[in-house]
C-alpha cells in the first residue's frame, strides 16, 4: 500500500499544469463538494457541482505554496470568487 | 519534525481555506438559484411548443431575430477549439442566439453585462441563456456517453 500524497506536492504538481494531479486533487475534495449540493435538484446539483469544481480550481492553481505573506492575505480575504458568481 | 509540523499547519490552512470558499459559495449559489427559480415560473407563460433539438425549451428571454447563420460558418477558430466530437456536434445544434451567448461568453470573455448590452436585454436573461445552452450542451454530452458505454 502505498502513502498518501501530501495535499501541497500535489498543488505543487498541479501549479506546474499537471492535469493528474488537478485530477487527484478534486477527487480529494469530491465529499466536499458533494456535501455543498445537498438536497437540490439533479440538474442544478450538477450545475454547482461543476462551479465548486472550478472554483477549487481556481484556488489551487492560484494558491501561494512557497509564500506565505500572500498565503496569509489569501486565506484571511477569501479570494476573489465572490465576485466571479452570476447575479 | 519541525518541518513536517509546518507542512501539516500548512495543509490545514489549505483545506480550511477551500472547505469555507466551497461553503460560502454554494451558499450564495443557493440564494441565486431561489431568486432564479422564482423567475423561472414566468417562463410558463411562453407559447406552448413541440421542443425542437436546439431549440429553446421554456422560450427564450432574448427576443427579435436570431442572429444572421452566416456570421456562425466564419467560426472556424472556435471548432478548432473544441477537440472532442460530441461537444462539437451538441454546439452546433445549438440555437443561434445560445450560440451567440456562449461564443460571446466564453470565447471572447466578455462579460454578462457587456454581452447584454450588445444585445439589449438585461444581464439575467443572458446569465439564464448561458445556462440553458451549458445545459443543452451537458445533455447532449451525457447521452453520447451513454450510447457509447452501452454500445
Amino acid at each position: 500500500m502505498t502513502a498518501k500524497e501530501s495535499l501541497l506536492s500535489l498543488v505543487t504538481r498541479a501549479q506546474g499544469s499537471d492535469p493528474i494531479a488537478l485530477a487527484d486533487l478534486l477527487h480529494r475534495f469530491r465529499p466536499l463538494v458533494r456535501k455543498c449540493c445537498q438536497g437540490l435538484p439533479p440538474f442544478e446539483r450538477e450545475d454547482l457541482e461543476q462551479e465548486l469544481y472550478l472554483l477549487i480550481s481556481r484556488i489551487v492553481l492560484n494558491y501561494p505554496v512557497h509564500d506565505s505573506s500572500s498565503r496569509f492575505e489569501c486565506t484571511c480575504e477569501g479570494g476573489d470568487w465572490a465576485d466571479q458568481l452570476d447575479a | 519534525m519541525g518541518i513536517c509540523l509546518q507542512d501539516e499547519l500548512r495543509e490545514r490552512r489549505l483545506i480550511a481555506y477551500i472547505s469555507k470558499s466551497a461553503y460560502c459559495y454554494a451558499k450564495r449559489w443557493r440564494q441565486s438559484w431561489r431568486k432564479r427559480a422564482q423567475r423561472e415560473v414566468l417562463q410558463l407563460n411562453a407559447p406552448i411548443r413541440e421542443v425542437v433539438e436546439g431549440s429553446d425549451e421554456f422560450g427564450s428571454l432574448i427576443p427579435g431575430a436570431p442572429a444572421a447563420e452566416e456570421e456562425y460558418l466564419v467560426t472556424a477558430p472556435i471548432e478548432q477549439t473544441i477537440s472532442d466530437v460530441a461537444l462539437l456536434v451538441a454546439y452546433q445544434k445549438l440555437s443561434p442566439t445560445h450560440r451567440k451567448v456562449l461564443k460571446d461568453l466564453v470565447f471572447d470573455l466578455r462579460t454578462q453585462r457587456d454581452v447584454a448590452d450588445r444585445l439589449g436585454v438585461t444581464q439575467q436573461s443572458v446569465s439564464f441563456a448561458k445556462r440553458q445552452a451549458l445545459r443543452h450542451l451537458r445533455r447532449a454530452v451525457r447521452a453520447k456517453g451513454r450510447s457509447d458505454r452501452d454500445s
